[in-house]
């Protein structure tokens, strides 16, 4: 559907539309598109950074404790397992709504792991090997369940992991914004925390840091973040490795505080551009957001990569 | 006039953890540290020294004991109090990148600032002027990945400066320094504690300029923990007595390690002072000692200047050679010398 600019303008600030479908678009549709993007891309970009720095390893993102992994067991057990016996789940609102608990509680499965194990081990890396083991155990555990469901349902399962910012509407859009606000003020009050953290856990311990505390709170700030947009979105690729990078080529600093202010902003400009351009403009077709985001986000992994590689 | 205790250790032993077992490492006596006292911590590679370090300023527990700061049990000060009274300087290599040198030692600032690590005005007044301090005034917007490694270490120092502690804890503060400035941040460390009463303590492997420098030393060795000063350990014998290898002995006169010589004294040297110091250095190399006393049956060194420079000139069984140059006199010492000394 094509509305004219003029027509956009008018009816965001004045709420009539020459036409009234054309409101309703706007309204019930494609603000809370917007908003969804805007708000995933913050999400990502910030628990990515959050990721990079607790890590230290540039290629860490928001995925790397296996917060994807757990929702997408939550997503695959409730369309695989649960919809083969009630119907599909994927049209009705009743539907959507299991398939974001389902996601939720998967992802936060996997946050209080990751917790449990965060308190008892010191060394991150083996707290990094370990995240990334849970993922890959419940990975395996999805392609089994793949495996033995029946072809309509995987393609809707298929479907959810390919990423997505338009399935968010009515009050759910209130939720998500809520629960990812609520991310965010965590993530924008570790920023000294994280500063602290770039001097590696020994100075930043003499400097005054709880790291347990520090640790749980940066984790915590990232799966409700994740978590969420997991929920919502799908899992979606690359923006959370690749803005903060590029946020730490345009602004030259590796100050947490600069960082996490501009991944905000860069974060939000390039998932909106990710959606639009999944759109074909001019076509009727719509590419998966996936496919945009691994287009948009892997030549910059790659530029880090070479990068990296010519200091060293 | 008795100084405020700032540290004080009660029947402490360090070690560390593996598993469910820990390791002793080192015993202590009891020892207190004052209010502006200038500690350097020496012993042999692998006796405690980080170990002690790291246990002071609580990055490892205690195996047995107390430490006591300001009179209360280090463990129960949290973190963020901690770091108001002890700042710390690791060997560390830190590798954040796109960080600056005024950023690293802003950071210094944090347990005072408020939970979004806000940096005040008053903030940067102290920032600036530990960056002056440190002589990192150039160097300041530099990113700390691009800099060396011993003007990130004096960023380093900058940074616990910033941190304003009364007591400031190193672990091999001169580790990556040239010699220039090696005495220079020690010297520098000397001068906090006499002009601004900071409590210094800090571990070495540098002990000719420790010596110089510092107030009191803690000797770790295989018999136990010697605590005094440099002067008082040299001339009582226990630092020759805890350094001192099958090769190598701390000269008492000169407060340096020698490579401990197996040729018989041989050669008697005369010229100007510098002259003789340098000829010495140079015919020990080969193994040769030098006499005290000129002998009849050994052969001399005669220094002698003129304005083309030195001469050097070797009197033995009646004959004399001239030689122009350090590298001719070794190579003459060692075809005609060292095959007719033979080791004792």
């Amino acid at each position: 559907m094509k509305i004219p600019i003029k027509e956009v303008i008018r009816t965001i600030f004045s709420g009539i539309s020459s036409r009234e479908e054309w409101s309703a678009i706007i309204f019930d549709f494609r603000i809370p598109k917007a908003a969804t993007a805007i708000l995933a891309g913050i999400a990502l970009s910030v628990s990515g950074l959050q990721m990079q720095t607790i890590f230290r390893n540039p290629l860490a993102g928001p995925y790397v404790l296996g917060i994807s992994s757990g929702a997408s067991l939550g997503v695959a057990l409730v369309i695989l397992g649960y919809t083969s016996v009630v119907g599909n789940l994927m049209s009705d609102w009743a539907g959507k709504w299991l398939i974001i608990f389902a996601s939720w509680i998967g992802s936060g499965l996997v946050l209080l792991l990751i917790m449990a194990v965060s308190v008892r081990i010191k060394d991150i890396m083996t707290i990094l090997i370990l995240g990334m083991m849970f993922g890959s155990i419940i990975s395996a555990i999805v392609s089994a369940l793949q495996y033995f469901s029946d072809e309509a349902l995987l393609k809707s399962y298929v479907i959810w992991t390919m990423g997505s910012v338009s399935n968010v509407s009515g009050n759910q859009i209130y939720i998500f914004a809520a629960c990812i606000l609520a991310g965010l003020l965590i993530s924008l009050s570790s920023v000294k925390y994280l500063n602290m953290l770039l001097l590696g856990e020994n100075y930043a311990r003499t400097m005054g840091l709880n790291i347990k505390a520090a640790r749980l709170m940066i984790f915590l700030s990232t799966s409700i973040l994740t978590g969420t947009v997991t929920a919502f979105c799908g899992p979606i690729g690359f923006i959370g490795i690749a803005v903060p990078h590029l946020c730490r080529i345009l602004m030259q600093t590796g100050d947490q505080k600069h960082l996490m202010y501009s991944s905000i902003l860069a974060g939000s400009a390039v998932m909106l551009l990710s959606d639009i351009l999944s759109l074909l403009p001019g076509k009727g077709t719509v590419l998966p957001l996936n496919t945009v985001t691994a287009i948009i986000g892997i030549p910059i992994v790659i530029f880090i990569i070479m990068k990296n590689n010519r200091n060293s | 006039m008795d100084r405020e205790t700032i540290i004080e250790l009660q029947n402490l032993i360090v070690g560390y953890k593996k598993g469910n077992q820990t390791f002793p490492v080192m015993k202590f006596p009891d020892i207190k540290v004052q209010k502006g006292d200038f500690i350097a911590i020496a012993g042999q590679n692998g006796i405690g020294k980080s170990t002690l370090i790291k246990t002071l300023v609580q990055l490892i527990p205690k195996v047995s004991g107390e430490v006591l700061i300001k009179g209360k049990v280090s463990s129960l000060y949290s973190r963020t109090k901690l770091a108001s009274l002890i700042s710390y300087v690791s060997t560390e290599v830190v590798h954040a990148q796109q960080i600056t040198v005024r950023d690293l030692v802003a950071f210094g600032r944090y347990p005072y600032t408020n939970w979004f690590g806000k940096i005040e005005r008053e903030d940067w007044t102290i920032i600036e002027e530990a960056i002056e301090m440190l002589e990192l005034e150039q160097l300041a917007p530099r990113f700390i990945d691009e800099i060396s490694d011993g003007e990130r270490q004096r960023t380093m120092i900058a940074r616990a400066l910033a941190q304003q502690t009364e007591v400031v804890i190193l672990d091999e503060p001169t580790a990556f320094l040239d010699l220039p400035h090696k005495h220079e941040i020690i010297n520098l460390l000397g001068k906090l504690t006499r002009e601004h009463h900071k409590t210094i303590i800090f571990t070495t492997h540098d002990l000719g300029i420790a010596i110089r420098e510092v107030d009191k030393l803690w000797l770790l060795s295989n018999d136990g923990f010697y605590n005094g000063s440099p002067e008082d350990l040299i001339l009582n014998g226990t630092i020759s007595k805890t350094f001192n290898t099958k090769k190598v002995s701390f000269d008492n006169r000169r407060g340096e390690f020698e490579v401990k010589k197996t040729y018989k004294p041989f050669f008697y040297i005369t010229g100007k002072t510098t002259a003789i110091h340098w000829t010495r250095n140079a015919i020990e190399k080969d193994g040769f000692t030098v006499l005290d006393k000129e002998t009849e049956s050994q052969p001399v060194i005669s220094i002698e200047q003129n304005p083309s420079g030195y001469h050097w000139n070797i009197l033995y069984e009646g004959k004399v050679v001239t030689l122009k140059s350090i590298l001719e006199l070794r190579a003459y010492i060692r075809y005609n010398f060292v095959q007719n000394n033979l080791r004792s």
